[in-house]
């Protein structure tokens, strides 16, 4: 299982939200499923990093019935949590292929 | 709206936390739930897929408390790692934190001190029950006077309307008493209504407090005050039971009085209380209530019913008294007794009864306030060293924080880290000053010098809430004024500069250093110069008394009153004394006289009957010539001799001076300049209003003060002893030492005894004490503003020391290349010390003004000199350039030898 970078899993979860509302248990499913169980997302970080979305405004939750019958607290995003996603992503973009500069270098022209 | 979403999020977890705490256990409960459901889809095996999906959720608790705290814990956490790292920091340079927090500590402490004191003096409550509430009851004349007296006739008329909400005391004495074996005399009482304590509510230290039940049966008991508990029987508890004798009758001590309820005056705590009817009928010949007009009255007015109990006060006066009806008939004539229309006041007394010209408050507010001062100058001053030393610091350091700035610490986490070691340093500063404060103060209490002694209760502080908010608030203070600017000035770095060129450049902080070290020497210019106001009043108030050389003046009060000696016995007994006196080992002369100055004891005054003056309309002359009136004092010869009081003019009494021999008078330069101007007073025929005009002038005496040492030069006629009838009950021997005047105090004291045991000895004292008790205030606050001064030119001398040392350094390439140009040692040294003296002359011009606002700010604290007195200022600008001079010294020497060669090739 790969480790992610810090700020990763918010950003995931963040852009999992854009497709519906969803309670914790299905993020962490559909994150799973997306990545084809490459990223297993442990309870212990999925929580706290929904209540630290909830405390930057990024995600607002209400608690309504699920498809169980149940209540269930249901995470949906917010404007600003899709505006923050939107700079996440292409910072992580950018990132991304800087690292994959470096990993794997064109041959520099001298 | 997403930032409302957030706010209501974060406030919710807040104020709900139970709530919240409710639907987190159930939406984990829930994910668990379909965890479960999953695996056992999977395994067919429902138990085993219960503790697979525990096992998979990890520690429930551990990830609700990790959501819980996820706000909250992130700067606490940070605050506990940055004192973490502070204190890892200091440990590292442990001179600097022991320099840093010492100065701090000790300056805090003295703040903490006198905070206390002025807190404890000045602000504190009375220890009563809603003190708010009590209120003083003045008789008022309509007119503006109003005086604090009434009788008893009076009171009863009020208490009848008033019930338990008003009542009194008064000050009563017993002639003579005997407590745990000891006798003493004159013993001064209070003498309460029963009403007063539960009125009051005063919850007694041991045993009970008198009651209404006491003072209707006069029963013979009494309350004692807890100091005087404590220094008679040891502790209030042995105290509670005793009996003591008061004038022949034995009293039963019920209880004390708490620790903290010293009575209804700063000034006069109660030291032993009965109630009124048990004074009149067993005290009876020192105080007689039932004429007397000296009744304080208190009253309370509860709250919701102030106006009713006003009012009902206000009616009750209107019915009995307004008229002066119970006045007694000789009573009706001064000020606020005489009017027709006399109506109730009230002032708040919940800080204590005014004494009026004795007020503690008035005494020392000043002073006090004026120490708050002085310690608060010595904080800034510390403070800035403190400041300094970090700007230092910082200068140092600056490579390390360019690192973990670059490695991505934002400016301002280092600036809290910066700032969390001045708290650190700020706080253990605060805890070691207030054990300081305390511990100091106790001691201190004990020790007082003088006139400061009846401070005592004041002094020794307690850690209290008032005492411990001041000092945290000091504190925090401290932190602002000495961390923030050196911290934000360490982090205004590039870290790309500043990691390149390895040491910042020396001019940057080199412009703020010296503008903390001006304003340091611009305090110091204050204290200093306020050593010599103060210094110029001392003498000035000590020359109050003349040239009585007064280490070798020994003063012995003796008292007859209550003894065993008969009424006209009393001289037979002081010439007994007298001529065993002379017989003492040390004492070369001796004389006799009603007073010494500054004996605080008073003496009679009479009104002069002088040539030309008789037509004088004494009602007409202005308050301060003090009518006609002169003080008496009856001398024996050689008076004048002997005390160094000395004469102008003429001769002093011999033994001629007997009755039969004409009537001799001496007078003081006071009247000679105001009744004689100019004539020659010696053979004048002077005499009492309406005596006649018999007293013959034989001399005229040098001016001394008397009481008040910063009053005018009171008038002062002095006449023979020997041409009087008799003695009073008190008498004053004043005698010349060969040696020390306290080293024949024993002597004398054993002589008095001999000479007459029946007498009482009030005291033996070198007239030096004397002066010390009069000018206490004065020199206390002097060797105060000594030792703030000594300090604050010292830390001011090392931190120009340090500037002027950093600055030679910084500049060695180009001192070198100056001098290799040719410029010679003298010159590199001149301009080491321009630029200290610049420093100085920079705090001088800053501090001059200061000065001469503290200075009128000390204004009624001197004597004899006009804040704008130049000569402290001269020394104190003498005394801040002299140090400017020294502390550049060894820079200005290092300087010059700088060898150019290695200088510039250094770098």
């Amino acid at each position: 299982m790969a480790t992610l970078l810090p700020g990763t899993l918010e950003m995931l979860i963040l852009r999992t939200l854009t497709i519906e509302r969803m309670h914790g248990y299905a993020i962490a499913q559909h994150i799973a499923r997306v990545s084809q169980n490459a990223l297993l997302i442990e309870k212990g970080s999925l929580y706290p990093a929904l209540e630290r979305l909830q405390r930057q405004g990024w995600v607002t939750s209400r608690w309504s019935e699920s498809a169980t019958g149940r209540r269930a607290r249901y995470y949906s995003i917010t404007a600003s949590g899709r505006r923050a996603l939107g700079e996440e992503v292409s910072a992580f973009q950018a990132m991304n292929e800087a690292v994959a500069r470096v990993l794997d270098p064109e041959p520099e022209k001298s | 709206m997403s930032f409302i979403d957030a706010a209501r999020h974060r406030l919710r977890t807040l104020l709900r936390p139970a709530a919240v705490d409710r639907e987190r256990d159930e939406e984990f409960a829930f994910h668990q739930s379909l965890a479960e459901g999953e695996h056992a889809d999977a395994t067919g095996d429902a138990s085993d897929a219960r503790y697979a999906a525990r096992r998979a959720f990890g520690n429930v608790a551990s990830i609700k408390e990790d959501v819980r705290w996820m706000g909250a814990t992130r700067w606490i956490d940070q605050l506990g790692q940055d004192l973490r790292f502070a204190s890892r920091t200091l440990r590292r340079s442990p001179v600097f934190a022991i320099v840093a927090t010492l100065s701090i500590g000790l300056s805090i402490g003295a703040n903490a001190a006198v905070f206390g004191v002025i807190n404890a003096l000045m602000l504190e409550r009375l220890a009563i029950r809603q003190p708010t509430e009590l209120v003083q009851i003045w008789r008022e004349d309509g007119a503006g006077g109003r005086e604090p007296y009434f009788t008893a006739a009076e009171f009863d008329a009020l208490k009848t309307a008033a019930g338990l909400d008003v009542s009194f005391m008064t000050n009563a004495s017993a002639l003579h008493a005997e407590i745990n074996g000891t006798s003493y005399s004159r013993l001064g009482l209070t003498a309460v209504d029963g009403g007063l304590f539960p009125m009051l509510g005063v919850v007694p230290a041991a045993g009970r407090l008198l009651t209404p039940d006491d003072d209707r049966t006069a029963a013979p008991v009494a309350v004692l005050g807890f100091a005087s508990a404590v220094r008679y029987f040891g502790s209030p508890r042995d105290a509670a039971g005793q009996q003591i004798t008061l004038q022949g009758h034995t009293f039963t001590i019920v209880g004390v009085l708490p620790h903290r309820f010293r009575g209804l005056y700063l000034e006069w705590p109660m030291t032993i209380v009965v109630t009124r009817n048990t004074s009149m009928q067993l005290l009876r010949n020192t105080w007689n209530p039932r004429d007397s007009t000296e009744l304080t009255l208190v009253a309370r007015l509860r709250a919701g019913a102030e106006q009713q109990t006003r009012m009902s006060l206000d009616g009750a006066f209107a019915g009995c008294c307004a008229k002066g009806e119970l006045l007694p008939t000789d009573w009706g004539t001064i000020g606020p007794f005489r009017g027709d229309n006399q109506r109730l006041g009230f002032s708040d007394i919940s800080r204590g009864i005014p004494a009026g010209k004795l007020d503690m408050r008035v005494m020392f507010g000043r002073l006090l306030y004026t120490l708050m001062a002085g310690v608060a100058i010595v904080l800034l001053i510390a403070c800035t060293n403190v400041g300094n030393l970090l700007l230092a610091r910082a200068t140092v350091r600056s490579r390390e924080l360019a690192v973990r700035m670059s490695l991505g610490a934002s400016r301002g986490r280092i600036v809290r880290q910066l700032l969390a070691e001045s708290m650190l340093v700020a706080a253990v500063g605060a805890i070691a000053g207030i054990v300081l404060a305390v511990w100091g103060t106790a001691a201190l209490a004990e020790n007082l010098p003088g006139i400061l002694s009846v401070l005592e209760p004041f002094v020794a502080i307690t850690p209290n809430p008032a005492v411990i908010t001041f000092t945290a608030a000091v504190a925090v203070a401290c932190t602002l004024v000495f961390g923030v600017v050196p911290a934000i000035r360490a982090t205004r770095i590039d870290p790309v500069v500043d990691l390149r060129n390895g040491a910042p450049s020396s001019t940057r902080s080199g412009r703020l250093d010296r503008g903390i070290i001006a304003f340091q020497m611009a305090l110091a210019l204050v204290l200093v110069a306020s050593v010599g106001l103060l210094g110029a009043t001392l003498r000035n108030l000590r020359s109050g008394i003349g040239d009585m050389h007064p280490d070798r003046l020994l003063v012995a009060e003796v008292d007859s009153a209550g003894t065993s000696i008969p009424r006209g016995g009393e001289r037979a007994a002081y010439d007994r004394i007298l001529e065993r006196l002379r017989t003492v080992p040390g004492v070369s002369s001796v004389s006799g006289t009603e007073v010494m100055p500054l004996v605080y004891m008073g003496f009679s005054t009479r009104t002069l009957d002088i040539p030309g003056f008789e037509h004088l309309n004494v009602d007409r002359l202005r308050p301060e010539d003090n009518g006609l009136g002169a003080g008496i004092i009856f001398v024996t010869p050689g008076f004048f001799a002997t005390t160094g009081t000395g004469l102008v003019s003429g001769r002093e009494f011999t033994d001629a001076d007997v009755p039969g021999a004409p009537p001799a008078v001496i007078i003081n330069e006071a009247i000679a300049r105001q009744f004689f101007q100019g004539r020659d007073p010696i053979g004048q025929h002077i005499g009492f209003r309406g005596g006649g005009r018999a007293l013959q002038i034989i001399g005229v005496a040098r001016d001394v003060k008397q009481t008040d040492l910063r009053a005018p030069n009171p008038r002062t006629v002095y006449l023979a002893r020997a041409q009087r009838r008799n003695d009073g009950d008190r008498f004053t021997f004043a005698m010349r030492t060969v040696g020390s005047a306290a080293s024949s105090a024993p002597g004398v004291r054993a002589a008095i005894a001999a000479a007459a045991p029946e007498v009482f000895i009030r005291s033996v004292q070198p007239m030096a004490e004397l002066v010390s008790f009069s000018v206490g205030r004065e020199q206390a606050l002097r060797a105060v503003a000594i030792v703030f001064s000594t300090v604050a030119v010292g830390l001011a001398a090392i931190g120009l020391y340090g500037v002027m040392a950093f600055h030679v350094t910084s500049r060695r390439r180009e001192i070198g290349i100056r001098m290799a140009l040719g410029a010679d040692r003298r010159e590199v040294v001149s301009m080491v010390m321009r630029q200290s003296l610049f420093v100085v002359a920079a705090g001088i011009a800053l501090g001059v003004p200061l000065a001469l606002g503290a200075s009128s700010a000390l204004g009624a604290l001197l004597y004899g000199v006009s804040p704008f007195t130049t000569g402290p200022f001269v020394i104190a600008v003498a005394v801040l350039v002299g140090t400017g001079v020294i502390a550049a010294l060894i820079p200005s020497r290092n300087a010059s030898r700088v060898d150019p060669m290695t200088a510039i090739r250094a770098e």
